[in-house]
């Protein structure tokens, strides 16, 4: 296990690549982490929409039960998903969202400990899109 | 290995241009991220200082705080970090000085740089360091 402090480097879970179907990562364990940044890069669009969630294994049968909102995507862009304890759009003190645009959901739960994220489309167009991750300790 | 000692992402110089780039900094694991402008000598209009993430499919950077802008002299202080808070839990008021621009509450990138983003270009004294905060 690795705990506080730990060097989590950003890693890809699913490449750069276009996609006409809903695609759901692998597996991921989270290591100690109690916290994640997530960048959703999408190149082109066509029509319809992308939903991106995620979603926790509980181990007595192994099924996924979704633990985020889905988030809508519509076009081109770099969207960022934020998710741990203490993680705000807008900090306490603060008059209004310190976040820039870029940034789509804040998500206050701790990572459970295994899980994988899913991106669903809206239909069978082709898009182009990749989603890495960076665990925070 | 954890990086703890504040480092200078802009070396104290003049800055004319509208936007100004730090090299690709590495998050070494780190949460947060303590920034300190030190506004030598203040030009005209104003800067802000923007949190930007290099996406790792294309290597294009987005913005991750909304623009928060000096206008004078000063150091100041932008903080980004799950738990970042400039009101904690039962104070009335910030307790916080006002040299504390910004607080926001989201991890930070694991490539990342700084921009300056000047309001002209007229020119401005100023450096900017960073220090890594670790859960």
């Amino acid at each position: 296990m690795r705990g506080a402090g730990a060097f989590f480097e950003e890693r890809q879970l699913l490449p750069l690549a276009p996609r006409a179907i809903s695609t759901s990562s692998p597996l991921v364990r989270s290591d100690g982490a109690k916290g994640a940044l997530f960048t959703v890069h999408v190149k082109t669009v066509v029509t319809s929409n992308l939903l991106f969630r995620i979603s926790a294994l509980e181990i007595l049968e192994g099924t996924f039960y979704q633990i985020t909102q889905n988030v809508t995507i519509t076009a081109p862009g770099t969207y960022i998903i934020a998710v741990g304890p203490g993680v705000a759009l807008q900090p306490a003190g603060e008059t209004a969202d310190t976040t820039h645009a870029n940034v789509v959901q804040a998500v206050g739960t701790p990572l459970p400990d295994q899980w994988r994220l899913s991106m669903n489309k809206g239909d069978g167009s082709l898009w182009e899109y990749g989603v890495a991750v960076r665990l925070v300790a | 290995m954890a990086l703890t000692q504040d480092q200078i992402a802009l070396a104290l110089g003049t800055y004319s241009a509208l936007e100004v780039d730090s090299l690709d900094l590495r998050a070494h694991g780190a949460a947060g991220l303590y920034v300190t402008l030190h506004v030598k000598t203040a030009g005209t209009s104003t800067v802000a200082v923007r949190l930007q993430g290099k996406e790792p499919f294309e290597g294009t950077y987005y913005t991750l705080n909304v623009d928060a802008t000096v206008t004078v002299a000063s150091r100041w202080v932008w903080v980004f970090g799950p738990g970042a808070i400039k009101q904690p839990d039962g104070e009335a008021a910030a307790t916080v000085t006002t040299n504390f621009k910004q607080f926001v509450g989201i991890p930070i990138p694991d490539v990342f740089r700084v921009q300056l983003a000047k309001g002209d270009t007229s020119d401005w004294v100023l450096g900017v360091t960073v220090r890594r905060i670790y859960g």
